[in-house]
């Protein structure tokens, strides 16, 4: 594994799945790390580090900058938006209307230009780190945004979340939480945010199929959600070049932290660590890409794995599961009830 | 930041007990114009915690509003009630000032209008 020392800490972790999504064998390529001046860790012991406290992966300010950057090239990303239509179309499935609706930060745009009214949302509150993405926001509500809708912005972080508890009805997360240093802790702080019977949706980018659903699971649950929902969709995104890939990637500045705690799947996965700074590296990893990877069309194909959280803030009017024994009729009634089969 | 924001907002230092709400510094504050209408704020009404949005007017130079919101039925009635609640919730806007927090004395900036929650590296 090559290093590379840069002044930015950047530890960038994608799993690129070339060709089909499922049955393809993983390819290992050159991986680059870059480690800060900043005193956060050298990347190599950083990656490695599996422990369940939280691992200061990302640089705050870093990743303030990068999600500006990523709207600022990517106004009109089909996948962005493609991931931002699949979750929001879930509001649709409640009967629920949820009249205050928090949206925090990584695909802003898309969710406020495509809500079109979903939810019954009155009340709404865009939130990101990022204070350039917030005034991008803002000056976009000129032009297709729901007027009806009361917007407000705030920069804020969704690891110390400044909101009140119990205090919104529906929080709204698209590609965002992956760049959290602490998903667990931020997705409790929304789970506190809610009101009883409030609704948690998020999209992050996924690394590895089952495993992750289960994590994606058993995040929800020891959040502390109720009815906790998980599903995966996978997105092939086909590019001219590897180039075009690579910018994508180093635009969208995608990482995600849960892998880091999964060392095996973090080995076996093939992965590309990308720094913001250096193109010529970008460019000499495109050039080897091209040439293992391309398709007869020329075109370079990735797979991006996204999954679907939902989960609910407890209320008493929620199925709850019964006592254990408290059951009064019995498989065996059952069965002479409708004639089954012994 | 309007105060129907700022009714919601709340101190993120780990720790901090009292963290609700947060004394607003004006420095800067224009208004807006908004359309009136009364079922919204009848939904607002009853979430809204009446006294931060009493002090947080007067902050920002308002100080119209009762000490106490009237009883839900009256409210209906009382639409010079609603007006004043409309104007305070929805129509003063804070450009550039301070959100302080009462316990720490820690000042979140609020600047063009957005309030900046983000701690710094050394309070995390």
């Amino acid at each position: 594994m090559r290093r590379i020392n840069s002044l930015y800490l950047r530890i960038g972790i994608l799993k690129i799945v070339v060709g089909k999504p499922t049955k393809q064998p993983h390819t290992s390529l050159a991986s680059l790390s870059f480690s800060t001046s900043g005193g956060y860790g050298g990347g190599g012991e950083t990656q490695q580090n599996n422990n369940s406290s939280r691992v200061k992966i990302f640089d705050r300010d870093l990743k303030r900058r990068d999600r500006a950057a990523w709207l600022s090239r990517n106004k009109n990303d089909t996948f962005v938006d493609a991931v931002a239509e699949n979750l929001l179309d879930r509001l649709e499935d409640c009967k629920k209307s949820f009249p205050s609706a928090l949206c925090l930060g990584g695909s802003l745009g898309a969710v406020q230009r495509l809500l079109r009214g979903r939810g019954g949302i009155e009340k709404l509150i865009m939130m990101d780190t990022s204070h350039d993405m917030i005034k991008s926001c803002r000056d976009a509500q000129h032009d297709s945004v729901d007027k009806s809708i009361d917007t407000s912005y705030l920069v804020g972080d969704e690891e110390f979340l400044p909101i009140k508890e119990s205090s919104v009805d529906l929080i709204i997360s698209s590609l965002g939480l992956h760049w959290t240093n602490d998903l667990p802790g931020s997705m409790i702080q929304c789970k506190l945010a809610l009101k009883p019977d409030g609704l948690f949706l998020a999209a992050i980018l996924g690394g590895e199929t089952l495993k992750f659903v289960r994590d994606a699971g058993n995040l929800l649950t020891r959040a502390g959600f109720s009815l906790p929902g998980v599903d995966v969709d996978e997105y092939v995104v086909k590019y001219k070049s590897a180039l075009d890939l690579i910018e994508h990637l180093r635009a969208m500045g995608e990482t995600n932290g849960l892998l880091q705690r999964n060392k095996a799947s973090f080995l076996s996965f093939c992965r590309i660590f990308f720094s913001i700074l250096n193109r010529e590296t970008a460019l000499a990893t495109a050039a080897i890409y091209d040439s293992m990877f391309a398709t007869e069309d020329g075109t370079i194909p990735a797979t991006f794995q996204v999954i679907y959280m939902t989960g609910w803030r407890e209320h008493s009017s929620q199925p709850q599961a019964k006592r254990r024994g408290s059951a009064t009729v019995s498989f065996t009634d059952i069965q002479k009830q409708f004639g089954g089969q012994s | 930041m309007r105060l129907i924001v700022h009714n919601m907002l709340t101190c993120n230092i780990k720790g901090v007990i009292n963290k609700f709400p947060l004394r607003i510094e004006a420095e800067k504050v224009i208004k807006k114009e908004v359309d009136f209408n009364p079922d919204f704020l009848r939904h607002m009404l009853a979430k809204i915690e009446w006294k931060a949005l009493v002090d947080g007017a007067r902050s920002m130079g308002y100080t119209e509003l009762p000490d106490h919101a009237p009883d839900t039925e009256r409210v209906e009635s009382d639409e010079s009630f609603l007006k004043k609640f409309h104007h305070a919730l929805l129509e003063l806007h804070l450009e550039e000032g301070s959100l302080v927090c009462q316990e720490t004395g820690r000042k979140f900036p609020v600047d063009k209008g957005v309030p900046n929650m983000v701690l710094r590296e050394d309070e995390v």
